[in-house]
């Protein structure tokens, strides 16, 4: 064959398997909405960047017919590129090839380019839209998730894995992205259950929509499995750009420095209300505190009443951890404690600082709570706090109550600065609770028990509603006015050293679950 | 969904804070009734094993109810006597549904 006829052969092959599943189940896919993987993988991707692996690797299965069936990539794209100049390691399922099934040369491909981010140490990116298994191929295709999920286990903690759900992902196919780092989600294009509404409606005789079962909105606000919602897969693509920008590329690396900025607007004394029963926004104090007033949160929408995301602090990248007064009082409950361990955990696997900000009046009082694991839940808080190595500095803004008070990052659990306002109040628990108990001989032997009650509220919070007998005794480093914030946590930081614990010999802790 | 902006009283150590509470927050919690045994799951009850007024010890089994690929044995919950057995065989069950009642 002369050169001439091999490089057309070659030319008409590479342009078939850029097909995909064939014109038209392309249209198919772009008339639900959805872009092509190909074009996912070119626009998260800066320009030119992709070096696309395996697009020539065939299945080899033959039951069922399936070796008269060429299937394009074997339904995934494989392979590496840059986002914004830092290289990553990229897949993505193809939904016009056999539904983006999943076979063994499928998974196979995932499996290589997964080892490929490993042993690079850059973070992986990963977009699923698949109807799930490829049953034809059997249980080579139960061996393939098994892989995938071997390996995003491995490698978790060593590179950042992003996972992108941009069509259905079912079964045992939710597992690979639930053990990421990061999911993220697009608004009625985005599916992920263990079991779907079909089965649902069979077994149980319950009715419901995909969308409602296990669309965008249902896992970043009701169960947390996302991390990230968008409205359309480019809002998804920009949200994977400006997160990436805050993290490192592996767990061996610095997170990037930037140019360090002064926020837009900063903070005034006044930024929290007089009365520490009236609710106000945590985000505008950290907004008022990071650089550029950029802030960006994880798990947005889901237990909102701690706020948890990444911002930079003189251009270094800190891992943020809030109460939230505007929410739930930013009270601690079974799944504020979850969405924030989870955060810390993940900012310490990559050595990114973490910074607190305490205004809580403790736990969530109730029996769903309590039935529902606080003690359990509120633990892994303690916990991942407690384990960070990562330099932590907390700021404690108003309230400091009892237990929620140590798990907030105190001192006691190894925070390397506590910073506090004039309006913190360190305490063992709020004064109306404590006078009621402190003082309850007085009150009800008291002609006017209503009185005498207000008095020794009174009482009990000019005592110890305030931060001086915390600080009196080393529990805070600094006291601060609100205003000089910023100044304060960024020395607080650049004299903060990693900790070592002296337990690098244990295989593992054993954090509750 | 309620107004995002709307601030309700929230009570923790008998502090009242304004802020947003979601509706969900608002259910009362109501204790289960442990002598009702209900269906945990729809399916066909294949044979009650039971019959009012039988004295029945916790773990007995009262009937079995096919459903999950597996015939499933319902056993008491606690011990007593079964007060009203509330299905017959080859009854189709929804989930929930009483199937015994105990006393």
């Amino acid at each position: 064959m002369s050169i001439k006829k091999r490089l057309t052969e070659f030319g008409t092959r590479v342009q078939n398997l850029f097909k995909g599943g064939g014109d038209v189940a392309q249209e198919k896919q772009k008339k639900r909405g959805k872009l092509t993987a190909r074009e996912r993988v070119n626009e998260i991707l800066d320009t030119s960047s992709f070096l696309e692996t395996d697009l020539f690797v065939e299945h080899s299965s033959t039951d069922f017919g399936m070796d008269r069936k060429k299937l394009a990539g074997d339904g995934v794209i494989t392979g590496y590129g840059k986002i914004d100049n830092r290289p990553v390691a990229i897949f993505a399922q193809d939904f016009t090839v056999a539904g983006g099934s999943l076979g063994k040369a499928h998974a196979a491909k995932i499996v290589k380019v997964m080892d490929g981010a490993g042993t690079r140490k850059i973070p992986l990116i990963g977009i699923n839209d698949s109807g799930g298994a490829r049953i034809q191929e059997g249980v080579d295709s139960l061996y393939g998730y098994g892989e995938i999920f071997l390996r995003n286990t491995t490698f978790s903690g060593v590179i950042p894995q992003l996972s992108l759900i941009l069509g259905p992902c079912a079964g045992g196919a939710v597992y690979s992205p639930a053990l990421t780092d990061f999911v993220f989600v697009v608004d009625k294009i985005s599916n992920m259950f263990i079991t779907g509404p079909q089965v649902i409606k069979t077994v149980l005789g319950e009715d419901v929509s995909p969308e409602v079962l296990g669309g965008a909105r249902t896992h970043t606000s009701v169960t947390g499995n996302a991390h990230f919602y968008a409205e359309t897969e480019r809002e998804a693509f920009q949200q994977i750009k400006r997160l990436l920008s805050f993290l490192p590329a592996n767990c061996l690396e610095e997170p990037p420095v930037h140019e360090p900025a002064e926020p837009v607007k900063g903070i005034s004394d006044d930024i929290i209300p007089d009365n520490r029963r009236k609710a106000y926004d945590v985000t505008s104090v950290i907004k008022g505190i990071v650089d550029n007033s950029d802030f960006m949160q994880v798990h947005e929408h889901y237990a909102k009443n701690i706020v948890v995301g990444f911002a930079r602090l003189n251009g270094k990248t800190v891992g943020i951890v809030a109460n939230q007064p505007r929410y739930l009082a930013g009270v601690l409950d079974v799944n504020a404690s979850d969405k924030a361990a989870r955060f810390i955990r993940f900012c310490d696997a990559f050595g990114i600082s973490l910074l607190t900000f305490v205004d809580t009046p403790g736990y969530l009082p109730g029996v769903d709570q309590e039935h529902a694991g606080v003690i359990r839940h509120g633990a892994k808080l303690l916990y991942s706090y407690s384990e960070a190595t990562v330099p932590k500095v907390t700021v404690i803004m108003r309230k400091a109550y009892g237990g929620a008070y140590i798990a907030m990052c105190s001192r006691h659990l190894g925070a390397s600065s506590v910073v506090a306002w004039p309006t913190a109040e360190i305490a063992v628990m709020g004064a109306e609770g404590a006078a009621n108990i402190v003082f309850r001989k007085e009150i009800s032997a008291s002609d006017d028990p209503e009185a005498t009650r207000q008095e020794k509220i009174q009482e009990y919070e000019d005592k110890f509603a305030n931060p001086y007998v915390a600080a009196s005794k080393g529990y805070v480093d600094v006291l601060t006015e609100p205003r000089k914030t910023r100044e304060i946590v960024i020395k607080a930081f650049e004299y903060a050293g990693r900790q070592d614990h002296g337990n690098s010999f244990r295989r593992h802790g054993n954090i509750p679950l | 969904m309620q107004n995002e902006n709307e601030l309700r009283k929230l009570n923790i150590d008998e502090t009242i804070y304004e802020t947003e509470v979601p509706d969900s927050f608002n259910k009362r919690w109501i204790p289960p009734d442990i002598r009702l045994v209900n269906a945990f799951i729809p399916g066909t009850v294949v044979e009650v094993k039971t019959t009012a007024g039988t004295v029945v010890k916790e773990g007995d089994v009262l009937l079995i109810l096919d459903a999950m690929k597996m015939y499933n044995e319902i056993t008491a919950p606690v011990s007593g006597t079964v007060d009203v057995v509330a299905v017959s065989a080859g009854e189709r069950v929804e989930k929930n549904q009483l199937l015994v009642r105990l006393k």
